[in-house]
C-alpha cells in the first residue's frame, strides 16, 4: 500500500518534470547560451558551415579597402621609419605602377573623359626605377671590389645579379611595408612589381637626400641578405682545376698536383678521400668527397677560394656604423678569370709555336 | 625539450634588422574602443593623456583610432613581416595599457614561442667542424695496415730483463774501457 | 650548396679500424673496440646518433686468457625449451669457433644498447692474418693493442740465449732436468677422476 503510494508519486513528479522540462530548457537558452546542449541548433549552424565552405575562402583584399586607412599617413611613416627625408612627391610617384597608371587610362576611357583635354597627372615609377637600378649595380659592385679585393670580376657581378634578383628584391620591399602602398592592378603583388618599387624607392631617395644616403641605404638593407650565403656558389665557375692552372702558371708557380691525402671505405658506400693539391711541393687546399674526382673538384675551388680569399672562415662584411667609415675606391676593377685564362692559353700556345719552329 | 606538442622555434630576425641599420618594426597600431561604455574607460584615458606623446616619439608608427560600439577595448598591431597581433585591455589600466603599447612597439613581429636557444649564428666555426683525420698522423696515410708500429703497444717503463742486459751493457763498456786503460 | 654536403660528409664518414688481437686478452681488447663501434673516440659522439666505425679484428684464433679461463670460463645457452641448457668451456667453443670468444666478448659488452645488432654488423672478425683484400682495402687506421706481446722463448736466437747473462749457478746436485716441459706429466694423468675433462 505504502509502496503503491510511493510508485505513484514518483509517477506524478516524473511527468511534472516532463511537463517543466521545454520551460526550463528555453529559460537556459535565454540566460546563459555557452552552458546547455544545443540540440536543436546543431543542423542549422552545420548547414550553414557547408554553405561557407561551399562559397569559399574570401577573396584577398587590399590593405587599403580596409576602414582604418590613411594613405598620407602611411606614406610620411614609411620614411620616417627607414630614417629618411624623402620628397613627398617623388615618394608617391615611386609607388604607382606603370599597370596602375594604364588601368586609370582605361577607366577614364570607358567613362569617356578625352585623355588630352584632361590630362592624367599620374607618373609611374619606370624613371625612378631605372635611375635607382643604376645606382644599386654600381654602389653594389663599387663595394664588393673593395671589400673583396682578390675577387673576380666575374664572381663579383654573379653576386650582384644575385642580390639584385626579383626574389630578394622583392623580400626586401614586402619587409619594409611597400606591399600596402603599392599602387597596381593586380593584387597580391606580384615580385617583380615589388622590386621595381624597391627600386624606384633607391631612386626617388637619392632625388630628395642625395647619391651617398641613396648608398647607405643600399648598404643597410640589400647587403646584409649576404649574410650566411655561399659567395662562391653564385658564381657558375666549371672549370677550376683549368682556371688554378692559368692562375698559378701566371704567377709562376709549380703547375699543380692533386694527391690522395686520406681514404676511407674505398669499397664501401661511404668512401670518403681527401684530396689535396701541391704546388711546387707546397700544399695550397684541401677538400672531402664521395669519390675521388669529387674531391679533387672541390679541392680546386677551395683553392680559387683561397686565391679570391672568400673562404669560409673570411671576415665578415663591413656594416652598419662602422661602414659609415669606409672610403672605396670607384675607379678600382678586379682581376678577371677570363682574362687570366686566356692570357695563359697565349702564352702556353706562343711556346709551343716557338717550339715546333725551333 | 623533446614534446613535439608545445611549439617552440629558434630566435629569428626579421631581414637581418640592426645588422645594417635599426627599423621599428610596428608599422601600424590601431586602438580600438567604445566611446560611452565604462569598459573603455582607460583607453579613453589613455588616448587623451597618453598617445600624443606616443605618436611624437614614433613617427614611423602611423595609429588608427576606431571607435566601435558596445564592444571591448582592444589594439591591434601590425608588424613589417605581415602578421597582426590583437591585445585585449579590458580591465587594464593606463598604466598597463602603456606597457602594452610600449611591448608592441619593440617586437620583431615574429610569433611568440619557446626558444630552443636564445642565441643564433650564421657562422657557428671560424677553425672548420672536426673531421675524423684533422688529427690523425700524416703517417698512417702512408702505411699498408695492419702495421706492426702502430699496432704495438707504447711501453712506458722498463722490465726486469732490460735491466739486466742494460747492467750488462755497463758492465761489458766498463771492461772494455779498462781493458783500454790496460792496453795503454 | 656543395661545399657544405661535401664537408658534412666528411664529418660524418664511418671509417674503419684494424686490430690485432694476437696474444691479447679479448675482455680488455673488447672494452677499446667497443669504444670504436659506438663512436666515443669521436667528439660528435651522442647515443642516438649512428657514428660509430667499423673494426676488422685478425688473429682472434691466437688470442689469450689469464689463469684458468680458457678451462673455467664457460659460455652458456638455452634454447628455451624444456631441457634446453647447456654450456661449454671457452677453450671448447674455441675450437668450435676460433672466432666466437672475441665476438661473445664483445656482444657482452654492449648490453642495453638498441643499436647492438647493428653494431655487431661492423665488427669483422678473422681467425688468422688471412683478410679478404676488399676489406682490407676500407681500413684507414689501426687501434693499439691491450697488452705487451711478451717474447717467446723461440724467438730468441741460439746466439742471444748464449750471450744472455748468467744471474745464479744451479746447486751441484740440483737436478734440472726434472723441470724440463718433456719430462712432466699431464696435469690430469695424476688424477683417478678422469672423467672430470671440462
Amino acid at each position: 500500500m505504502a509502496a503503491s503510494l510511493v510508485r505513484t508519486c514518483v509517477l506524478t513528479t516524473r511527468r511534472t518534470l516532463q511537463f517543466l522540462r521545454p520551460i526550463s530548457f528555453a529559460l537556459q537558452e535565454s540566460h546563459d547560451s555557452k552552458r546547455s546542449y544545443h540540440r536543436r541548433q546543431k543542423g542549422f549552424l552545420r548547414e550553414m558551415y557547408k554553405k561557407r565552405i561551399d562559397i569559399g575562402p574570401d577573396k584577398p583584399r587590399r590593405r587599403s579597402e580596409w576602414i582604418n586607412w590613411n594613405y598620407d599617413c602611411e606614406i610620411f611613416s614609411f620614411g620616417q621609419r627607414l630614417g629618411e627625408n624623402f620628397d613627398e612627391g617623388s615618394l608617391r610617384q615611386a609607388f604607382v605602377h606603370r599597370s596602375y597608371v594604364e588601368q586609370e587610362k582605361e577607366k577614364r576611357a570607358e567613362l569617356g573623359i578625352d585623355l588630352e583635354s584632361v590630362p592624367l597627372e599620374l607618373d609611374d615609377n619606370s624613371d625612378l626605377a631605372n635611375s635607382g637600378d643604376k645606382l644599386m649595380k654600381d654602389y653594389l659592385k663599387v663595394y664588393l671590389r673593395n671589400i673583396y679585393p682578390y675577387m673576380f670580376e666575374e664572381c663579383i657581378s654573379s653576386v650582384c645579379d644575385h642580390l639584385m634578383m626579383d626574389e630578394t628584391l622583392s623580400h626586401i620591399a614586402s619587409h619594409l611595408g611597400c606591399e600596402d602602398l603599392i599602387l597596381c592592378q593586380d593584387f597580391p603583388v606580384q615580385p617583380s612589381v615589388l622590386s621595381v618599387t624597391f627600386k624606384a624607392v633607391v631612386g626617388a631617395l637619392e632625388q630628395a637626400q642625395g647619391k651617398e644616403r641613396a648608398e647607405a641605404f643600399v648598404r643597410d638593407f640589400v647587403l646584409p641578405q649576404l649574410i650566411g650565403k655561399d659567395l662562391n656558389e653564385m658564381w657558375p665557375l666549371h672549370n677550376p682545376m683549368g682556371l688554378l692552372v692559368a692562375l698559378l702558371s701566371l704567377t709562376g708557380r709549380g703547375q699543380p698536383e692533386p694527391r690522395l691525402l686520406w681514404k676511407s671505405g674505398s669499397n664501401t658506400m661511404m668512401s670518403l678521400y681527401w684530396v689535396g693539391i701541391y704546388s711546387n711541393k707546397q700544399l695550397i687546399s684541401k677538400a672531402p668527397g664521395e669519390t675521388v674526382l669529387i674531391a679533387e673538384e672541390m679541392a680546386a675551388r677551395e683553392a680559387v677560394k683561397k686565391v679570391m680569399r672568400t673562404e669560409d672562415n673570411r671576415p665578415p662584411l663591413v656594416l652598419g656604423t662602422v661602414a659609415e667609415r669606409l672610403e672605396l675606391d670607384r675607379d678600382r676593377v678586379n682581376a678577371s678569370a677570363e682574362d687570366i685564362v686566356r692570357r695563359h692559353y697565349e702564352q702556353s700556345s706562343g711556346q709551343s709555336d716557338s717550339i715546333t719552329s725551333s | 625539450m623533446s614534446n613535439n606538442a608545445i611549439p617552440r622555434d629558434f630566435v629569428k630576425n626579421v631581414l637581418q634588422n640592426g645588422v645594417g641599420r635599426y627599423v621599428c618594426q610596428l608599422k601600424r597600431i590601431t586602438f580600438r574602443f567604445c566611446k560611452s561604455h565604462g569598459g573603455s574607460r582607460h583607453m579613453r584615458d589613455f588616448i587623451e593623456n597618453n598617445l600624443l606623446e606616443f605618436t611624437q616619439k614614433n613617427p614611423g608608427v602611423v595609429c588608427y583610432l576606431q571607435p566601435r560600439r558596445h564592444r571591448p577595448p582592444s589594439v591591434v598591431a601590425e608588424f613589417l613581416n605581415g602578421r597582426r597581433e590583437v591585445m585585449l585591455l579590458s580591465g587594464k589600466e593606463v598604466p598597463e595599457i602603456c606597457k602594452w603599447v610600449e611591448h608592441m612597439r619593440t617586437r620583431s613581429g615574429v610569433q611568440i614561442v619557446n626558444m630552443i636557444q636564445n642565441n643564433h649564428t650564421e657562422t657557428p666555426s671560424t677553425q672548420g667542424i672536426w673531421h675524423p683525420f684533422m688529427f690523425r698522423d700524416s703517417e698512417m696515410a702512408a702505411t699498408e695496415f695492419p702495421s706492426k708500429k702502430f699496432s704495438q703497444i707504447q711501453v712506458t717503463g722498463k722490465t726486469a730483463t732490460d735491466l739486466v742486459l742494460e747492467e750488462q751493457l755497463k758492465v761489458s763498456s766498463s771492461e772494455s774501457s779498462d781493458s783500454h786503460i790496460e792496453g795503454k | 650548396m656543395a661545399n657544405n654536403r661535401v664537408l658534412q660528409w666528411a664529418v660524418m664518414a664511418r671509417t674503419w679500424w684494424i686490430y690485432d688481437a694476437n696474444l691479447q686478452c679479448p675482455f680488455r681488447s673488447s672494452e677499446r673496440i667497443i669504444t670504436y663501434l659506438k663512436g666515443k673516440h669521436k667528439p660528435i659522439y651522442h647515443p642516438f646518433a649512428d657514428i660509430g666505425d667499423h673494426v676488422v679484428v685478425f688473429n682472434t684464433r691466437h688470442v689469450a686468457m689469464r689463469g684458468n679461463f680458457w678451462r673455467t670460463f664457460k659460455h652458456f645457452n638455452h634454447t628455451r625449451y624444456a631441457g634446453g641448457f647447456s654450456q661449454a668451456s671457452a677453450w671448447r667453443v674455441h675450437e668450435m669457433d676460433p672466432t666466437r670468444i672475441m665476438e661473445k666478448a664483445c656482444y657482452q659488452r654492449l648490453s642495453g644498447l638498441p643499436m647492438k645488432k647493428t653494431l655487431m654488423a661492423r665488427l669483422h672478425l678473422y681467425p688468422d692474418e688471412e683478410i679478404p683484400q676488399e676489406i682490407l682495402e676500407n681500413v684507414s687506421g689501426q687501434i693499439r693493442q691491450v697488452q705487451v706481446v711478451p717474447k717467446k722463448l723461440e724467438d730468441y736466437t741460439e746466439e742471444e740465449i748464449q750471450n744472455f747473462p748468467r744471474l745464479f749457478e744451479w746447486p751441484e746436485n740440483y737436478d734440472v732436468e726434472s723441470y724440463q716441459r718433456e719430462n712432466q706429466q699431464e696435469p690430469d694423468q695424476h688424477t683417478t677422476k678422469k672423467w672430470r675433462l671440462d
